[in-house]
């Protein structure tokens, strides 16, 4: 696979999240990206993907919905999850999207035996990842405000690029 | 060992594959699964019915299956009984993004069984 990004571009590729601009200008520009998101979310992988996120989450409404004492999702998670579904790139395939027993959303990539890489996003802006690489393996904790962190994409790059099975 | 999974966000039945949110601790800090070895296909949906949908008032659509040599360090099987065959996971590491790993491969290792309508 062949990506139009480099993990050093990605991060610089998307304006901030929390806009904190006054000028007109500025609104101007937050419109633009507004709608830029909205024009993503319908295509068909982010589309599928958000779905499959309102889905997740609305079996997981009510504390216990594992039967095993899982906390129901929660709100400012799944914000966080649906806001980093529409910042991916195209060239991300849709990740798998299931809720954890804490309530924190958790994004899923398996491209076979040993081979894989998963990311979750809590309520207070973390996003911790880990990957399995064949024999090799990386994890970490980044916080999710204003861009894609670059730990994390440099980590997905090499899910996406690498040699292993798919 | 199985785990018995209510909500379909846990594993991916196209793909036939446990998903790693299904393997993380609780909010307690610990796995629960359930010892199976030796019980007929039927009395283990039983006891996932009794023990764990039935007292969340839900449905057990499928279970992931591990084999207990694939549990090791630094976790490890904590035999409890309560309820009966229940065992706990422990040991996960502090770090959210260790346990997530640990997670991760144990997904990796698990087998999906759905249950038949």
């Amino acid at each position: 696979m062949t990506l139009a990004l480099r993990p050093g571009d990605f991060p610089s590729a998307f304006p901030p999240l929390y806009d904190r601009a006054q000028s007109q200008e500025g609104q101007m520009l937050t419109r633009a990206w507004a709608s830029l998101i909205d024009d993503r979310s319908a295509t068909a992988g982010v589309g599928q993907a958000l779905a499959e996120l309102d889905t997740a989450a609305g079996d997981a409404v009510h504390a216990n919905w594992d039967g095993y004492g899982a906390a129901a999702v929660l709100p400012a998670a799944y914000f966080q999850a649906r806001r980093l579904l529409q910042l991916l790139p195209s060239a991300v395939p849709a990740p798998d999207i299931a809720i954890s027993p804490k309530g924190h959303v958790a994004l899923e990539w398996h491209g076979g035996p040993q081979w894989a890489f998963s990311a979750v996003l809590d309520a207070d802006r973390n996003l911790t990842y880990a990957g399995l690489f064949g024999s090799g393996r990386a994890h970490g904790k980044e916080v999710f405000t204003d861009e894609i962190p670059g730990p994390f994409v440099a980590t997905l790059y090499r899910y996406l690029t690498g040699a292993g099975p798919r | 060992m199985a785990r018995f999974l209510l909500s379909r966000s846990h594993f991916a039945a196209t793909k036939g594959r446990v998903k790693f949110a299904a393997f993380l601790p609780g909010p307690e800090g610990a796995l629960s699964m359930y010892a199976v070895q030796g019980l007929a296909d039927p009395a283990v949906w039983e006891l996932g019915d009794r023990w764990v949908a039935a007292p969340a008032t839900r449905t057990v659509h499928a279970r992931a299956e591990l084999e207990s040599r694939l549990i090791r360090e630094p976790l490890r099987i904590e035999l409890d009984d309560d309820p009966p065959r229940h065992r706990s996971v422990i040991g996960w590491l502090a770090e959210a993004s260790e346990q997530q790993q640990l997670a991760l491969e144990l997904a990796n290792a698990a087998r999906l069984l759905m249950r038949s309508a």
